[in-house]
């Protein structure tokens, strides 16, 4: 069965593609089929991979040439990790690459082209900033919401906008839409607005995650050279342990919300 | 601190509750309280959705309900809170809904009948005590007194409401007006 997850919030830089594509990586390299649609018309995995804005075909040219969804996918040197990359569309066709998203069949229509029967276990949707047509096309054919909420004050007075609407789309368009979790990022309890944003956060909230994104330099450094934190050479760090973490989180919570159950059987120590 | 306005928080908050699953649904449309305006249908807004900028308590179709524990119901479902309960004018719990515990409300509902007599008491040139929040270690606990026969005011309670703006007091109590002579 394929889970659609959808990355999505009202404000910029909370750190959506950072962690669409590490929690992609994580799930890849645990074994996951998984694939990341970057529907930002900016095109911010490519960019975050430092590839130049007309490297790559991807859904532009699905919606603009009719090409068939698999041939324009890129492969990763994970065997597990897929892309479908936003493609060579021209940034003055933005208003209408976000409303034919919307308004069509299209995104729907691609990933069940590229899902199969099967074939993909995860397929993490990133989104541009805001409340917009592709944001909003991405809810529509989703399964589960996951709101990065960047840990400062501005952020967190943006978070009732984005579930207000996510609440709006599960009742009006997609009853099958689920919060998924709210991923505190970039915190630093050594800050004070941001100890109090957290304070916030863990009182009273629902769905918010376990796991937290610190902020660090080592993401600077991995964004600059174009790679995801745990392809940095050094040994592995502890930022990327955290999306190892975060996968097996959200792999037990959608494991909860379906009603799969965990396999594991008693053990014996001794 | 001033991380967030109050009112966003707590809108955020309460999503965020049901969202995840921690609080029931609510019936749609149950946010027309909030302060946005709406578009009568946008681009991105397939489904009809009629603008209620300002809705008042009298514009929502009364229902007809025909027991106490329908009314509770329906009442808990629209401050989203986890239980409910009516008192009447002798301290009676009468009805109750949501999450009841064994032993019912009944000396929740006398206390909370007494308390509001006493505070009814404080000054009178204050006029007459409509509504309590008393917030307490544990539980959170609110009602609003609502007088259906003359002089006698009845007392719809609820536990764990995150609190109930004019409008929806307003809508219980009409409902109530509407529905007391068969839930008698």
């Amino acid at each position: 069965m394929t889970h659609r997850i959808v990355l999505t919030s009202s404000k910029g830089g909370t750190g959506k593609t950072t962690t669409a594509l590490n929690l992609a990586v994580a799930l890849a390299e645990r074994g996951r089929n998984t694939l990341i649609v970057d529907l930002d018309p900016q095109g911010a995995i490519g960019l975050f991979l430092a590839k130049e804005d007309g490297d790559w075909g991807g859904l532009a040219e699905v919606m603009i040439s009719g090409a068939d969804p698999n041939e324009v996918l890129l492969s990763t040197s994970l065997p597990t990790l897929r892309i479908l990359a936003r493609g060579r569309i021209d940034p003055v066709d933005t208003c209408e690459y976000e409303l034919q998203l919307h308004q069509g069949t299209i995104l729907a229509e691609t990933l069940d082209a590229i899902e199969g029967d099967g074939a993909v276990d995860f397929v993490l949707i990133d989104t541009p900033s805001g409340l917009g047509p592709a944001t909003r096309a991405a809810l529509a054919v989703s399964h589960f919401a996951l709101l990065p909420l960047q840990a400062e004050p501005v952020a967190f007075r943006t978070l009732s906008q984005i579930l207000r609407v996510l609440d709006h789309v599960r009742q009006h368009e997609n009853p099958s839409l689920q919060l998924l979790g709210i991923l505190p990022t970039m915190v630093q309890l050594d800050n004070d607005s941001s100890l109090n944003v957290m304070s916030s956060v863990w009182s009273g909230f629902g769905g918010v995650l376990d796991t937290v994104i610190p902020r660090s330099d080592v993401f600077s450094q991995a964004s600059e050279i174009g790679i995801p934190l745990s392809f940095l050479g050094g040994g592995t760090r502890p930022e990327a342990r955290r999306f190892t973490l975060l996968s097996d989180e959200i792999e037990a919570r959608i494991n909860n919300m379906t009603g799969i159950e965990d396999d594991h059987e008693h053990r014996r120590l001794v | 601190m001033n991380t967030a306005a109050s009112s966003d928080v707590d809108i955020a908050r309460a999503l965020s509750r049901r969202l995840s699953g921690l609080e029931p649904d609510s019936e749609p449309g149950a946010a027309a309280s909030s302060p946005y305006l709406r578009f009568a249908q946008t681009a991105t807004d397939q489904a009809p959705q009629p603008t209620k900028p300002a809705e008042a308590a009298d514009d929502e179709p009364l229902n007809d309900f025909t027991r106490w524990d329908e009314f509770l119901a329906w009442s808990l479902n629209k401050v989203r809170s986890s239980a409910a309960f009516a008192v009447d004018p002798q301290g009676f719990v009468i009805g109750s809904s949501g999450n009841v515990p064994e032993d019912g409300f009944e000396g929740t509902g006398a206390e909370l009948s007494y308390v509001m007599s006493q505070a009814d008491a404080m000054d009178p040139e204050m006029g007459s005590l409509r509504s309590v929040s008393l917030e307490f270690t544990n539980r959170r606990l609110s009602g609003f007194r609502s007088e259906v026969t003359d002089g006698e005011g009845f007392v719809i309670a609820f536990i764990d409401a995150e609190g109930f703006s004019d409008l929806t007091r307003d809508q219980i109590a009409r409902q109530l007006e509407h529905s007391f002579s068969v839930l008698l």
